[in-house]
């Protein structure tokens, strides 16, 4: 490990200024990804800014709007264990479920892993298909900014130096949805996803079916894209049949534009595209997973 | 720069000197001479390092010895009371769980974990608590039988 100065600051504002005063310096939370990226020296922090006593970025609160507010410091295991999480939007808690190990979710936050930038980040399709906002706050400015904005590449964030995720939004849907997520791994858990999937409906008049799609698809570009081709297919179509989810989900391979790498082949991941993307048109417009 | 912390471990108060790059596993091991927490991949996918952090399972490889500052840390060494050993260590024996041995720290303290929380849990939840703890040699066939034997003689013993 090379050597680094540590500092836990009290407050969220000594976080902010050690951070501007410091280019050197990284935020540090579960540590569960910077700690193995320290280990094989791809980053070498000259100091570590704590984030672990400032309790405002601790939890996940709903507000009076019905907006979920999620603490970058929260952990994937309190957020796949929340109530008010596991009541609204299942699909995104059995997502946190999906990543890492027990040790791993018990450490590592929402934050860290919107931060990490990788294109196969279990949170993400999730959190793309219910527009997400991430909150940004800097010694000198707070933003927000949807999360389909906030990647420019593997690993690789809007964020400005100096600046650290204090929170993600997710905004209330006040009607009718149902949203559903799958992964694909080499093995069954502890692994990282060769391709996920997102897709949700919420209800919308205007529509011919009543129903406006999102779909999202992980590991299979630079970023995690949302399947323009074959949203605007389902919006175009009146009835939802097996038909037309079968060419929604053959459609959603021209959304991506995958790659061969370590994890598998570009011809298995397009496969694992029609095949997820399926699944979670099944779960949602067929009712859930357990009528199947 | 070096930092003075003072930790509990197994109900111990230990103040140690720490540099900032050190891990709670090498200092468990090397300072503290509790040698249960095993060093394997060091990138938190093995389990061998797991130790219960402030009642959790963490990997003791990726957290910092310097953040541990007040924490509550439980480890193999802990579990044995007066002579006896503990019902997940002693199903470990009875049913065959233990083969080289290198895994069986950190898969009893994620067992443990698990059953703090959940006294009665379903093999697929055993599964998915030591999902994060590879075993090489035993299999996990016998480690999961020791895991539910453990949680009834527990259930029993706390009736």
């Amino acid at each position: 490990m090379p050597t680094f100065a540590y500092v836990c600051p009290p407050t969220l504002n000594d976080c902010l200024k050690l951070l501007k005063e410091n280019p050197g310096a990284k935020p540090y939370a579960g540590g569960t990804d910077l700690m193995v990226k320290m280990r094989d020296h791809a980053v070498s922090p000259q100091m570590l800014v704590d984030l672990k006593k400032i309790d405002k970025l601790k939890g996940i609160r709903e507000d009076a709007e019905g907006n979920i507010i999620i603490g970058a410091l929260t952990t994937h295991a309190e957020i796949s264990e929340s109530p008010v999480v596991l009541e609204k939007y299942p699909f995104f808690a059995h997502a946190c479920r999906w990543v890492g190990s027990q040790q791993i979710r018990n450490r590592g936050t929402i934050g860290g892993n919107i931060c990490n930038g990788s294109p196969a980040a279990e949170t993400l399709p999730s959190l793309y298909i219910l527009d997400a906002r991430i909150h940004l706050e800097s010694i000198s400015s707070t933003r927000t900014l949807p999360i389909r904005e906030f990647f420019c590449g593997p690993g690789k964030t809007c964020i400005l130096p100096g600046e650290i995720v204090t929170a993600v939004e997710i905004p209330n849907i006040s009607v009718e949805f149902s949203g559903s997520y799958h992964r694909q791994g080499r093995r069954k858990v502890v692994c990282i996803a060769m391709v996920t999937a997102a897709a949700m409906w919420r209800q919308d008049e205007t529509s011919p079916s009543g129903m406006r799609f999102s779909i999202a698809l992980g590991s299979v570009a630079p970023t995690v894209v949302v399947a323009k081709n074959a949203e605007n297919y389902l919006n175009e179509c009146a009835v939802c049949s097996d038909d037309v989810i079968e060419h929604a989900a053959m459609t959603a391979l021209k959304d991506a534009s995958p790659i061969s790498d370590i994890r598998t082949t570009c011809d298995y991941r397009n496969d694992l595209v029609y095949v997820l993307t399926k699944r979670c048109l099944k779960d949602i417009i067929c009712g859930g997973r357990e009528l199947k | 720069m070096k930092h003075t912390i003072t930790l509990n471990v197994n109900g111990q108060k230990y103040t140690v000197d720490v540099e900032p790059q050190e891990k709670l596993l090498d200092v468990l091991r090397d300072k503290l001479d509790i040698t249960s927490p095993k060093k394997g991949c060091e990138m938190g996918e093995c389990g061998a390092c797991t130790v219960i952090m402030n009642g959790k399972a963490v990997n003791s490889c990726l957290v910092l010895a310097v953040e541990s500052q007040d924490a509550v840390i439980t480890t193999v060494e802990a579990l044995h009371a007066d002579g006896k050993l503990h019902p997940l260590q002693q199903a470990f024996i009875d049913a065959g769980a233990v083969q080289c041995g290198f895994c069986t720290p950190g898969m009893i303290m994620s067992a443990k974990a698990l059953l703090d929380t959940n006294p009665t849990p379903t093999e697929m939840e055993i599964k998915e608590a030591i999902a994060g703890n590879f075993c090489r040699c035993t299999g996990y066939k016998p480690i999961v039988d020791a895991i539910q034997s453990a949680a009834a003689v527990m259930k029993k013993e706390g009736a």
